[in-house]
């Protein structure tokens, strides 16, 4: 087990962030903008919207008393309300978010049961032909504009081959006749528990592709970084000291070097999370996925500046959390750690 | 002499790679085409933006090798501008970055304490964003634009070189020549300048370069999505996302070239940074080559 | 009793400014039961002479002559499958650093276990057993609790046991030990060339001691071979070699060694410095360092000449003079 000031210096830590993240979204939402009202007032604003809006965010008042206005309504868990649909943000968000998670935990499940393996297998056998492929499909993976690739993957699966559907979670078929109830959000899992496995199906079918298109990225980092701690992991005295045991080839590789390869790949879950949800942000709307990516993309449009500001804040508290957990799991994993 | 013989022993790895050298001209080629665009395409007028409508939505031919668009511009002529837009933007940003970041972190490594501390923690914070969020929301706050859209990815973009250099300097300054300057009282501002600043390049240019294109993508996110560069410009990601509407119509070409300009670009700068990575490491050199 | 031939061993390695010719045809005889120092300055070649024994050669080294012969065949020769049944089962090694040598993410049993399962024990129960027996052959206190701990939470004293009792594990007939106390405390040295000796005598394990240290030497060995630029230049029984060094380079080290055998001085107090391993050498490596150094001894390479039945030096010195 970690230790108590591991624990209660890391939730420290990420406490500290947390503030500082606020600061910086206040900064950004109420100093960067040469006129935050108008922002916030949305695309062409009329002059009595901008004064309204002037007196509820307190923009009048010294910063200080701004910044207390701003953590005050996040504390009471409001995160305003959409000056374009006019409609609370909490609510948009309690649908977008888990839609978005979904597919980011999809991308990152792709990305680690394919990448790890594979990162291991080039590492283990350095400068085969499996080695330079996996290094071009892994600097493919880190290259490829992802909202391109979502393009083309539609291109391939939906417009030639036909086998996967254009877009949206689940197809109007499901939606009219075994319709999932939402519980937790997740599709997949609000279907499996109520054994709409009918639903199921229509949902994991949606989801394949875009799963896919933003697996490209964290797979392609998971396959480096592997790659890497793996080849170096080999470079190791004790790798040398294994062979000079005689031990076979097999146990170095996928038992002594593995697991000292395999500690970053819990960095790398956080890695994946990051990019996954970067990734989700440009190809949603591309699929028609309704989560947070494609609310922040209209709102972009819309210059509907509080959507945009209450995404970022909430994101990175996820993000921040993710960070918390894999960062609890690897002192848990590796002795080093644990004890220091 | 150290210094000499270092990026000695890099230049010779970097010219036996084959893969490096080979983005490297291929990298040398789109940036010839961008900057000689006007020179090289019969549409340049096209390229910055002129519709044509008689032209509109050509097929790929002999005339137009890659199409026209919808405004019946030549998809060539609007790659080549267009990569004036994404290439400079993905230089600018880590230059930017660069600029922000190696000093902040140096002067960090260098005087240690408060300083060091706080400068750290407020990397920590925007490295507690993930990537482009915190960019999409600083560039909407300062409104959409291209220069706006650089000066948001590099305000985001600054903590992770601020750390390498402060990493960088602390290892140096436990050198003995450096503590041979500080003993005899040459002033701090002299040491950072001539001894430190020089030395810690080298691993941040490694860097930067792996990371332009990277910067490349990120800038194309934002101006995929409307927050970078303006109509009647073009950037490749903007490129890619006018030809969105029409792609699965029919109008494979549209979004098909520009992408396949960020891909190809960002893949050679990948393939250059890590040749130089390995290069200039002797440690990878051993267990990469 | 010979147990383990080097003979006219050839080792280079690639480099970007060249090949570097790291051995230069090195010839020694280990017999069994005995312990032989391998001493020279860092470079000489002794640790790569080490490794070629048993195959652990860098990628980008190449044996190029010779031969090691151990039991009728030649270790050169054999294939990786081979080499893997030689390995820990009959000539084991030991490293400079524990702390790097040992994995940080597995015990020290489990360590040990992967080592008995590598060479035939099967039952996991026995394998315990085993491992708590090594630890205490090996001198750590408390094995019960040791066998289940990670290697960080060791002393470096602990930690060399540990790998001696690993080393230990498939009951070798040689061990190779590469500059094993180098990283340890002066104290802690002691105590481990005691084991090393104490293994020596009780299991007639012979040992190739890697070392620069030649108080070492002259306490731990009963044969020296000392290295210069990847050759052999004097070889002996302890003994006869400290009383009465032949080579001038011997000499040289032996009077810079100070008399009260404390160790752990460093042995570069000749001047002039070590040949760099990239120019082939055409005569006598050392001949640019040494005083008596005559114009044919940077021309061509001496022989050996021998010193009673147990020493053998190389250098013109011994021959008779011949003017020419």
């Amino acid at each position: 087990m970690f230790t108590l000031k591991y624990l209660l210096r890391r939730l420290g830590f990420s406490v500290f962030v947390l503030v500082g993240a606020l600061v910086l979204t206040f900064f950004v939402s109420h100093v960067i903008p040469s006129n935050p009202a108008a922002l916030y007032a949305g695309a062409r604003p009329r002059p009595e919207q901008v004064a309204e809006i002037e007196k509820k965010l307190g923009l009048d008042k010294p910063l200080h008393q701004q910044f207390y206005l701003y953590v005050s309504e996040l504390l009471e868990g409001n995160l305003g309300e959409s000056y374009h649909s006019r409609r609370s943000i909490n609510t948009d968000l309690s649908i977008f978010l888990p839609a978005t998670l979904e597919l980011v935990i999809a991308a990152v499940l792709i990305a680690l049961l394919l990448g790890i393996p594979v990162g291991v297998l080039a590492g283990a056998w350095p400068r085969s032909p499996f080695d330079y492929a996996t290094r071009l499909v892994a600097i493919a993976g880190v290259s490829v504009p992802s909202f391109w690739l979502a393009l083309i993957a539609q291109f391939i699966f939906f417009s030639q081959l036909d086998l996967l559907p254009l877009g949206s979670r689940i197809s109007r078929d499901a939606t009219l006749f075994y319709p999932v109830t939402a519980q937790t959000g997740f599709y997949l899992i609000d279907a499996a528990i109520s054994g709409n496995w009918k639903a199921w199906a229509d949902a994991l079918h949606h989801l394949i592709l875009p799963a896919l298109v933003l697996a490209a990225y964290p797979l392609g980092i998971t396959i480096r970084m592997i790659q890497t701690s793996m080849l170096e992991a080999l470079s190791e005295t004790y790798i040398t000291s294994a062979r000079a045991a005689g031990l076979s080839r097999r146990v170095i590789l996928f038992k002594l070097a593995l697991k000292n390869a395999i500690m970053p790949a819990l960095t790398v879950v956080g890695l994946s999370f990051a990019y996954s949800i970067t990734g989700a942000f440009l190809v949603e709307t591309i699929f028609s996925w309704p989560g947070v990516g494609k609310y922040v993309t209209e709102a972009v449009l819309n210059v509907d500046f509080p959507v945009i500001i209450a995404v970022t804040l909430v994101v990175t508290v996820v993000y921040i959390f993710v960070n918390l957990v894999v960062d609890l799991l690897q002192s848990l994993l590796d002795p080093r750690v644990r004890l220091a | 002499m150290r210094a000499r013989v270092e990026v000695g022993s890099t230049l010779w790895y970097l010219l036996r790679d084959r893969v490096a050298l080979f983005s490297l001209a291929f990298l040398i080629l789109v940036a010839l085409a961008a900057v000689f665009a006007p020179l090289l395409t019969p549409y340049a007028a096209q390229g910055m933006g002129d519709p044509d409508l008689a032209a509109k939505f050509r097929s790929p031919s002999i005339e137009h090798p890659f199409g026209t668009d919808g405004l019946g511009r030549d998809q060539v002529a609007r790659l080549m501008f267009g990569a004036r837009r994404s290439l400079s933007m993905g230089v600018f940003v880590v230059v930017a970055a660069i600029a922000i970041g190696a000093p902040l972190g140096t002067i960090a490594g260098y005087l240690g304490g408060w300083v060091d501390e706080v400068l750290m923690r407020i990397t920590d914070i925007f490295l507690a964003f993930p990537p482009l969020l915190l960019a999409i929301a600083i560039a909407a706050a300062l409104g959409a634009s291209y220069i706006n859209a650089l000066a948001a990815i590099a305000a985001t973009w600054w903590p992770w070189y601020a750390r390498l250099a402060r990493s960088q300097t602390l290892s140096l300054r436990e050198r003995a020549y450096i503590e041979a300057a500080r003993s005899i009282g040459v002033r701090d501002r002299v040491i950072i300048m001539r001894h430190i600043f020089p030395n810690i390049m080298t691993p941040i240019v490694v860097q930067g370069t792996l990371d332009v294109g990277t910067a490349i993508l990120v800038a194309a996110g934002l101006s995929f999505i409307g927050l970078g560069t303006q109509a009647p410009y073009a950037d490749w990601g903007v490129m890619i996302s006018d030809g969105r509407l029409f792609f699965l119509s029919g109008r494979w070409w549209l979004s098909t070239f520009p992408g396949l300009a960020i891909f190809f670009t960002a893949m050679a700068f990948n393939f250059l940074g890590d040749g130089v990575r390995v290069a200039a490491d002797p440690r990878l050199r051993r267990i990469q080559s | 009793m010979t147990l383990l031939a080097v003979e006219n061993l050839h080792v280079q390695f690639s480099t970007p400014f060249g090949a570097v010719y790291a051995l230069r045809g090195i010839d020694f005889e280990l017999s069994k039961g005995e312990i032989l120092g391998l001493v020279g300055e860092t470079g000489c070649g002794k640790s790569v002479t080490g490794r070629s024994i048993i195959g652990l050669l860098d990628e980008n080294a190449e044996v190029t002559q010779g031969r090691v012969r151990f039991e009728n065949a030649d270790l050169l020769q054999l294939s990786e499958a081979d080499l893997r049944e030689i390995r820990g089962n009959r000539i084991a090694m030991i490293f400079q650093d524990p702390a790097v040598a040992l994995n940080p993410l597995f015990t020290i049993g489990q360590q040990i276990g992967d080592v008995l399962r590598a060479h035939g024990a099967d039952l996991r129960s026995e394998q315990r057993e085993r491992a708590l027996q090594l630890l205490n052959d090996v001198g750590l206190p408390d094995p019960a609790q040791l066998v289940d701990v990670y290697p960080h939470q060791l002393s470096g004293g602990q930690q060399q046991r540990a790998m001696i009792a690993m080393c230990l594990a498939a009951e070798p007939d040689v061990i190779i030990a590469d500059e094993p106390t180098t990283a340890l405390d002066v104290t802690i040295q002691a105590q481990i060339l005691d084991l090393l000796r104490m293994l020596q005598r009780d299991r007639e394990i012979s040992v190739i001691l890697i070392t620069h240290d030649l108080g070492i030497v002259a306490e731990t060995c009963q044969q020296v071979v000392v290295l210069y630029a990847g050759r052999v230049v004097e070889k002996g029984s302890v003994e006869t070699l400290f009383a009465q060094p032949q080579h001038p380079y011997t000499r040289g080290l032996l009077s810079a060694l100070p008399r009260a055998g404390s160790r752990g001085r460093e042995l570069n107090v000749i001047s002039g410095t070590v040949p760099s391993g990239l120019e082939r050498i055409k005569g006598c490596a050392f001949a640019p360092r040494c005083g008596f150094a005559m114009p044919r001894c940077h021309e061509q390479q001496p022989a050996f000449s021998a010193f009673g039945p147990k020493q053998q030096s190389a250098c013109f010195l011994h021959e008779p003079l011949n003017h020419d």
